[in-house]
C-alpha cells in the first residue's frame, strides 16, 4: 500500500509513500486507477499529490498516467496539499489540454464556488475558480477569484477576478457599487455616475478588461 | 528626528480615528511628511474617514506577512503630497501584528517620515499592545464623561507601565453651554484628576459629522470650530506656542444675563 | 427648576460626576477591592494584637487620596483598648 487515494472537500489527495522506486509507484496507480475507472467517470475535481521523494518528472508522470487511464477531467494539480482552506495553493503545474487559458471551457474557470447570504465587512471569499454570491456583499468583505465573480445582488465590498493571470475575467453584479475592481493585475474604482446611478435605479453591470484597462459596461 | 505617537483612549467612540485623521491632515498642512497608521485590525476606519478607502491594495497585514514593501502599501492623501496612510487589514484578527513586527515596521518608516501616528483599537487587550508597542509619546483622547475619563485614567496607568511617561491630554466633544451650566465637566476639572499635561480641547461640532460623511477631515474646513481646534494641536505637537482656546470667552445674551445676576 | 438653573443658584450636576469619578479612580488607581480592604484590615488587627488590645469594631479602614497631589493613601484609624506588652506577663 504506497500509493493512498483520499477524498477530501477540496478535492483528491493522492499520498505516495517516500522513497518508493517509481516503477512500484506506476505499477500501483496504475492497478488503483483501472479498478476504480468507473467510479471516477465523468468526475470534474481538484488533485493534488502529497509526496516528499517524487522529482518533477516523476510528478508529471503521474499526472498522466491519471489522466490517460482515469480518464479524468482534472482541473487543478499541486504536489503539496494544504489543509486550510484560506490558503490558496498555487498550482505547480497546470495542465491546460490544448486551448488556451483564453477559452472559456477552462475548467479552471468553470469550477465555481457558490455562496448564499450576505458578505459582511471582514468576510472573505477566496476561491481558485469562479464564485457566485447569492446575495450582497458589504464594503469590507473581500471576494477574490481566479475566474469570474458574479453578484447576484449587491457587490459593495471588494471583488477581485482573474487573480493568477486569466485577464478574460469578468466581474459581473445586479448592483455594481464594489469600492474598488480588480481584474488580474489591474485595479478601478467606479465613476462618481455610475455610484450616482446604482443609487438612483441600479442596473446589472459586468467589469472587463480590455487592453490594460477595466471597462464596465451595462449588460446587454 | 521623527516621532512615534500613538493616539489612544481606552474607551471607544470618543474621537481616536477622527483625531487621528485631523492631526495627520494638521501637521500635513504644516508641511511636515505624515504617515497615519491605522492599528485597529478587523475594524478599520482610518480609511473611510480620510476618503481613501477604494484605494487600498496592501494593508499593514500585507507588509508585516512581507507580501508586499512598505511603499506599496502606503496610500497617499488626496490633497497633501506628503500625508500617507497605512491601512488596517479587514479580514484578518487583532493580533496578526506583534509588537515587536509594529516597532520594526516603525524603525523602517522613521527613514521618511516626521511624524508616525498611530490610530490605536480602543480597549486595553492585545490589539492596544501591540498599537503602543512601538510608541515614544502617546496622546490621551476623552470626552468629558464619568466613563470615557475613567477609561482613560486606565490606559494612562498601562502607558506608564511601558515607559511613556507624559501622555498628552485632548479633551473632546466639550459642549460650551453645558460646562457653563456646570453640567458638564471642564477641561480643567478632567485635567485635575487624570493629572497630566494638556495638547488641547476640541469642541463638540456638528461640522465633524458632515466631514466625515465627505471623506475630509474638518481640519480642512476653515468654517469649523472643531477644525479650528485641531489646527491648534497639531502646530503644538509641532513645537509651536498656541494659546488654549478661550471656551468661556464666546458670551452670548444668555451667559451675559447669568453673569449679572452672580455678581 | 429650569429658572433656578438659569439663574445660576443651583450647582450642575459635574461635581457629582467629579466626585463619583474621584472615588472610582482612587479604587481603580489602588487596583483594591473591598474584599481586599478587608483581607487587609483582619490581617493588620492581628498583627497589631500581637502588640496591644484594640477595638476590632471601631477599626476603620479606606483607602483615600492626599489633597495636594491625589495620590492614593490608605488610611486607618485604629483605636486602642489597652496597651499591653505581650509575653511580659
Amino acid at each position: 500500500m504506497n500509493v493512498l487515494f483520499k477524498g477530501t472537500q477540496d478535492g483528491i489527495i493522492i499520498v505516495i509513500s517516500d522513497n518508493i522506486p517509481f516503477s512500484d509507484i506506476e505499477k500501483e496507480l496504475r492497478d488503483k486507477l483501472g479498478k476504480s475507472k468507473e467510479f471516477f467517470a465523468g468526475v470534474n475535481t481538484n488533485i493534488r499529490i502529497k509526496c516528499n521523494t517524487l522529482s518533477k518528472s516523476e510528478e508529471k508522470e503521474v499526472f498522466s498516467i491519471i489522466e490517460n487511464v482515469a480518464n479524468l477531467d482534472i482541473n487543478f494539480i499541486g504536489n503539496d496539499y494544504y489543509f486550510s482552506n484560506k490558503v490558496l495553493t498555487t498550482p505547480a503545474l497546470k495542465i491546460v489540454k490544448q486551448e488556451p487559458i483564453k477559452n472559456i471551457t477552462s475548467n479552471d474557470i468553470f469550477n465555481t464556488l457558490f455562496h448564499k447570504g450576505t458578505l459582511r465587512s471582514g468576510d472573505k471569499l477566496n476561491h481558485h475558480g469562479s464564485i457566485v454570491v447569492l446575495g450582497d456583499t458589504n464594503p469590507g468583505s473581500e471576494i477574490v477569484a481566479n475566474g469570474n465573480i458574479i453578484v447576484l445582488g449587491k457587490l459593495g465590498g471588494l471583488a477581485h477576478a482573474g487573480r493568477n493571470g486569466y485577464r478574460d475575467a469578468y466581474i459581473f453584479a445586479y448592483n455594481l457599487s464594489a469600492i474598488q475592481l480588480r481584474i488580474d493585475t489591474i485595479i478601478t474604482f467606479l465613476s462618481d455616475s455610475i455610484i450616482k446611478e446604482n443609487k438612483s435605479k441600479p442596473i446589472p453591470r459586468y467589469a472587463y478588461i480590455d487592453g490594460d484597462k477595466i471597462y464596465i459596461a451595462k449588460r446587454k | 528626528m521623527s516621532e512615534v505617537i500613538v493616539i489612544t483612549s481606552g474607551k471607544g467612540g470618543v474621537g481616536k480615528t477622527t483625531s487621528s485623521a485631523n492631526l495627520g491632515t494638521g501637521l500635513a498642512m504644516l508641511g511636515h511628511k505624515v504617515v497615519l497608521i491605522d492599528a485597529d485590525i478587523g475594524l478599520r476606519n482610518l480609511d473611510v474617514v480620510l476618503g481613501l478607502e477604494n484605494r487600498i491594495v496592501y494593508d499593514i497585514v500585507d507588509v508585516v506577512d512581507g507580501n508586499c514593501r512598505v511603499k506599496q502599501a502606503l496610500i497617499k492623501d488626496k490633497k497633501y503630497e506628503s500625508l500617507f496612510l497605512l491601512p488596517a487589514a479587514q479580514t484578518k484578527d487583532k493580533d496578526s501584528v506583534s509588537p515587536q513586527q509594529m516597532i520594526d515596521l516603525c524603525e523602517t518608516l522613521k527613514e521618511d517620515f516626521d511624524y508616525i501616528l498611530i490610530d490605536c483599537p480602543a480597549g486595553i487587550e492585545q490589539g492596544f499592545k501591540n498599537a503602543i508597542a512601538a510608541a515614544s509619546k502617546a496622546i490621551v483622547i476623552t470626552t468629558p464623561e464619568i466613563s470615557a475619563v475613567r477609561d482613560a485614567d486606565r490606559v494612562i496607568g498601562l502607558l506608564h507601565s511601558i515607559g511613556i511617561k507624559n501622555p498628552l491630554l485632548v479633551l473632546n466633544r466639550v459642549r460650551i453651554d453645558m460646562v457653563k451650566k456646570g453640567d458638564m465637566m471642564s477641561l480643567d476639572d478632567v485635567a485635575e484628576i487624570l493629572a497630566i499635561d494638556i495638547l488641547g480641547v476640541v469642541p463638540e461640532d456638528e461640522s465633524i459629522v458632515i466631514s466625515t460623511n465627505k471623506g475630509e477631515p474638518a481640519v480642512l474646513d476653515n468654517k469649523s470650530e472643531a477644525g479650528q481646534a485641531f489646527r491648534n494641536i497639531s502646530k503644538r505637537i509641532a513645537g509651536e506656542k498656541v494659546e488654549l482656546i478661550d471656551l468661556n470667552n464666546t458670551s452670548n445674551f444668555f451667559s451675559t444675563f447669568k453673569n449679572l445676576f452672580k455678581n | 427648576m429650569d429658572i433656578l438653573n438659569f439663574l445660576g443658584r443651583q450647582h450642575g450636576t459635574k461635581d457629582t460626576a467629579k466626585d463619583r469619578l474621584k472615588f472610582v479612580l482612587i479604587h481603580d488607581r489602588a487596583n483594591c477591592s473591598t474584599d481586599l480592604l478587608e483581607m487587609l484590615k483582619n490581617d493588620i488587627f492581628k498583627v497589631i494584637s500581637n502588640y496591644m488590645e484594640i477595638d476590632e469594631e471601631e477599626l476603620d479602614m479606606q483607602i483615600a487620596t492626599t489633597d495636594n497631589d491625589g495620590t492614593p493613601v490608605l488610611y486607618a484609624n485604629i483605636p486602642i483598648k489597652n496597651i499591653k506588652k505581650k509575653n511580659n506577663a
